[in-house]
């Protein structure tokens, strides 16, 4: 039985050349959407950035999935989470492991 | 390798990663970012294997599954991103063959893929007894058909192969390594999937007015059961 950790390298060059521009994608779909929108952008945006192994990204949007799914949650508040993750997000590069 | 898998999901990202390493292992890839835009791929391409997002836009995965299980019993691997999700795969019988969860890592997806088709190329014929009778269940592994009391029961390919691991061996419990074994080839994922086909099982065969199946032995696997 192989690791199914251990990728093939040919599909470990294709994800790192494609972080920037996932990542990079979901900061703007992430910033630009709706409120309204926010849950199914965020479900997108948080299996793309995991699948291409940006690991801190994923973590950043896990955790504000988790502030708009809170039933107690305010409009200000999901504002300002996501105003933050966004910032994070610009700030503390991938976070890559590929 | 010529096998052709049609991926279905409206995330372009995650389409061009699931493309890249199917290519990369040597099968042949087509794609769709819709539900409806799925199902005319499968009648153009007649894939050997679908990969389905469950969170499609217009027309949900289980929809789609829905909709393609009416022509083709071709495997079908959800991918999923939420508990919530693969909870509906349980409620709703969709008629998967089997599950991914998101973030996924491309080998195991890969992994997936390969133990299904393997499984459809081997068909039901690799053991010599093919019809069996326990209770009112009967099952017929050459036809692949299932019945209770005479009337088929409409099962997925995983969960006839279940049945069929378990009535082999009425009077046993079956290791839960073994049912993957058997059912699902090599496995790397975690083993709830045994959990989650087993429970469809059984509720098929409640819903149909059957007995008990698939009686869960704590830390081994199941018996057939027939209470």
């Amino acid at each position: 039985m192989t690791n199914p950790e251990a990728e093939s390298e040919a599909v470990l060059a294709f994800i790192r050349e494609r972080q920037a521009e996932v990542l990079s994608g979901a900061i703007s779909q992430l910033s630009e959407c709706s409120i309204v929108d926010l849950p199914a952008v965020l479900h997108k945006a948080t299996g793309s950035v995991g699948s291409y192994r940006l690991e801190d990204a994923h973590a950043l949007l896990v955790e504000l999935s988790g502030v708009v799914s809170d039933p107690t949650a305010t409009q200000a508040g999901i504002e300002e989470a996501r105003a933050r993750t966004v910032d994070a997000l610009r700030a503390a590069g991938t976070g890559a492991h590929a | 390798m010529s096998e052709t898998i049609l991926v279905i999901d409206d995330a372009s990202d995650v389409r061009d990663l699931l493309s890249f390493s199917l290519k990369d292992a040597g099968y042949r890839v087509v794609e769709a970012d819709s539900g409806p835009t799925g199902i005319e791929m499968y009648h153009a391409h007649q894939p050997d294997l679908i990969l389905l997002d469950i969170g499609l836009g217009s027309m949900d995965g289980l929809e789609v599954c829905r909709q393609l299980r009416a022509v083709t019993s071709a495997p079908i691997i959800f991918l999923t991103s939420r508990a919530d999700e693969v909870d509906q795969l349980v409620g709703f019988a969709a008629g998967g063959d089997d599950y991914v969860t998101k973030p996924f890592s491309p080998k195991v997806v890969l992994a997936r893929v390969s133990s299904l088709l393997r499984r459809k190329q081997r068909g039901g014929d690799d053991d010599e007894r093919t019809k069996f009778q326990v209770g009112p269940l009967t099952l017929d592994t050459e036809s692949r058909l299932a019945a209770l009391d005479g009337v088929a029961l409409d099962l997925t390919r995983t969960e006839f192969d279940l049945l069929t691991v378990l009535i082999e061996n009425p009077a046993r419990v079956v290791t839960r390594e073994t049912l993957l074994e058997r059912v699902w080839g090599e496995w790397y994922g975690d083993t709830h999937v045994v959990e989650v086909h087993m429970s469809r099982l059984r509720n098929k065969v409640k819903k149909a007015g059957g007995p008990s199946i698939g009686t869960a032995v704590r830390g081994v696997g199941y018996r057939l059961g027939l209470t």
